[in-house]
């Protein structure tokens, strides 16, 4: 029986795979260790070779969203990993606070935008590497932007900014009549977040995993105080400062509205709630704790953030390459008393409103809103289900059957088609109703007929 | 785990079927499930609603209430909804437009309802703060005040507080320490 080359000897990459590189000896080592070889423990269809390590370097685009204690950590680790292609956006500047773990800023760039420095810094010590930084918001992008990148990765710190994206991701998303999402329009996302000593990284491939909505109802509810206890009977330094957040700022700063990074507006805010704290003798009003109310923060550790981060940058190298198998699909961290990691599977919500398949309906292509709504009543499939369907479409109530004000306002679109109202072509509607528990996702596909040539009229 | 880049196709091939896709107006799930709720709005003869945004913007609307028994009988008040993009996790932020004499609604507009704050679940929905709303004004809580003064009077002298209620519904002055106009 014949040994296998190299069976018995020490891997070595093959001579001419080192003589194309011009970077230090050994500098890709580590990755070619991963890529260039082929192994057990590799994701499905793994194509080991120099291709998929110069795929990660030259072709492979990757959007780190976030240039914060996440996002510092996440393109470090993402540019030494070998990804040539980066690019990154935060609406944020540096501050001071930032400084003990975004450790990309120095106290002279207090007062930059954190997207630019982070991105001039990557640059300087990882040779080859481009990163491209966007000072805005993410709202401020088109869609076409985000669709540009092969892989997205989070280092967000809010729920509103994670689902934002995460709607504008799964709206890429499309399916087979099947049901089974259509490959080339599935753009997977690498989510992380920490607070305090607790952390977790997660892999949402939209159509085969859970997106962020799915499991959105896992997320506990925020913690709110009654109006009236922070009038009346204030207990602890928190509802001081949420009574003058919330009431007195409107009664004593009439018209303005309060910005929670104006350092004045923050400072007014501690002042006030110091001044109550001691009319009511509660103690322990500072100005952190103030900011920790007011904007939700909770002290950052520079540990957590860089075990999550490298939790994500190493999911992004398995997607991109299939080096290895793929979380499945959630981590949790924590660190509070020694270090806890637990990995754990969730399934896609069937009926989520942002990922779902959409149940298919074929209609005529001539067919009118009045008519798809006879046709879904008549369906077998939504027997019992819906008696009074409300329509919608993407951004735009198409039909409504209640209040009388809309009702009456979307009545004529039953008589138009419903092709034209859909913009051309089928797609996904929101089916509401009193007797659906959620929104039913429907998928419209309009029958393609023959033409006669002869008799197709123009346009 | 799947598959989803070859390193056979290059990328540019890949990018040029992905500017193909128009870009489409994004709902956010706050509006998907506020749609829901509107479409299935239950309401009462005393009870109004308006967009001033346009019928495609269900985020921001307008409720108004028209009380038919009780002390705020014959008024109007007209309260504002806003819906966050991550409704209904959140609750909405609802604040009254129309200056009252109430103990649970302050001259800013601020209404200290329960379910507004840390009652508020994602099983409610619109119309269940609409029935509260309608309820604030059918049954006045003066145990748990915003405005204090109200408060008091309707605890230790009802009928002043009827007869203050009608005047500032009428207009007039109602005076003490927190002078309500």
């Amino acid at each position: 029986m014949k040994k296998r080359k190299g069976e018995d000897e020490p891997w070595a990459p093959e001579p001419e795979v080192m003589a194309e590189t011009t970077d230090i000896e050994g500098r890709w080592r580590d990755l070619d260790r991963l890529l260039l070889r082929p192994g057990i423990l590799v994701g499905p269809g793994f194509e080991p070779g120099i291709d998929t390590r110069d795929m990660i370097r030259n072709d492979c685009r990757v959007l780190v969203i976030g240039a914060g204690g996440l996002g510092c950590e996440l393109l470090k680790d993402l540019a030494l990993t070998g990804f040539g292609n980066l690019e990154v956006i935060d609406m944020d500047t540096i501050d001071v606070s930032n400084l003990n773990r975004q450790f990309l800023f120095r106290m002279r760039d207090v007062g930059q935008p954190k997207a630019k420095i982070a991105a001039e810094r990557v640059m300087e010590r990882v040779k080859g590497v481009n990163v491209v930084p966007h000072y805005c918001r993410i709202e401020d992008k088109d869609s076409s932007f985000f669709d540009q990148f092969q892989i997205i990765v989070l280092g967000l710190d809010s729920l509103e900014a994670r689902s934002y994206i995460n709607a504008v991701v799964c709206g890429f998303l499309e399916y087979e009549p099947d049901g089974s999402p259509i490959l080339t329009t599935i753009k997977p996302m690498v989510d992380g977040g920490t607070e305090g000593f607790k952390g977790h990284a997660r892999v949402i491939i939209p159509g085969m995993t859970p997106c962020f909505q799915c499991s959105m109802w896992l997320f506990p509810p925020q913690v709110t105080f009654p109006l009236c206890t922070l009038a009346e009977t204030p207990r602890s330094p928190a509802h001081c400062i949420e009574f003058v957040h919330l009431i007195q700022w409107g009664q004593d700063r009439t018209g303005e509205t309060f910005d929670p990074d104006n350092p004045e507006h923050m400072k007014w805010i501690y002042e006030q709630a110091a001044k109550r704290a001691e009319q009511y003798s509660i103690s322990g009003v500072t100005y952190s704790l103030t900011q920790g109310v007011v904007k939700n923060i909770i002290p950052a550790i520079a540990s957590t953030n860089a075990i999550v981060a490298a939790t994500c940058a190493l999911e992004t190298l398995k997607i991109a390459t299939m080096c290895s198998k793929g979380m499945e699909v959630f981590m949790q961290y924590t660190g509070t008393d020694g270090v806890y990691m637990r990995t754990f599977q969730n399934e896609k919500d069937p009926n989520c409103i942002v990922c779902s398949a959409g149940v298919p309906v074929e209609v005529e292509a001539t067919t009118t809103l009045q008519k798809f709504i006879d046709v879904l009543l008549k369906d077998s499939r939504f027997k019992n289900k819906i008696s009074k369907p409300s329509v919608s479409l993407q951004g735009e109530n198409l039909y409504m059957q209640a209040p009388p004000i809309l009702e009456e306002e979307t009545r004529p679109n039953l008589l138009r088609p419903l092709r034209t109202l859909m913009g051309g072509e089928g797609g996904i509607l929101n089916i509401n109703d009193k007797r659906l528990k959620g929104i039913l996702r429907v998928q419209v596909i309009f029958k393609t007929t023959d033409v006669d040539m002869d008799t197709a009229g123009g346009g | 785990m799947i598959k989803l880049f070859s390193v056979k196709q290059k990328q540019k091939e890949a990018a040029e079927s992905a500017n193909g896709r128009a870009p489409v107006k994004k709902q956010s799930p706050g509006e998907l499930r506020v749609q829901k709720d509107i479409s299935e709005l239950n309401l009462a003869k005393t009870t109004s609603i308006s967009f001033p945004n346009g019928k495609d913007n269900l985020l921001n609307f307008e409720i108004t209430i028209r009380p038919d028994e009780g002390y705020y009988q014959g008024g109007t008040f007209v309260f504002t909804f806003q819906i966050s993009q991550v409704y209904p996790h959140e609750a909405p932020k609802v604040k009254c437009k129309t200056k009252v004499y109430h103990p649970n609604i302050d001259l800013e507009g601020n209404v200290c309802l329960n379910i507004l704050r840390e009652d508020w679940n994602p099983v409610l929905s619109v119309n269940s703060i609409i029935y509260g709303l309608q309820y604030l004004f059918l049954d006045p809580n003066p145990d748990d005040p915003l405005n204090h003064e109200a408060a008091e009077v309707l605890r230790e002298n009802p009928r002043q507080f009827e007869n203050n209620v009608r005047r500032s519904m009428a207009g007039g002055y109602v005076g003490g320490p927190g002078a309500f106009k």
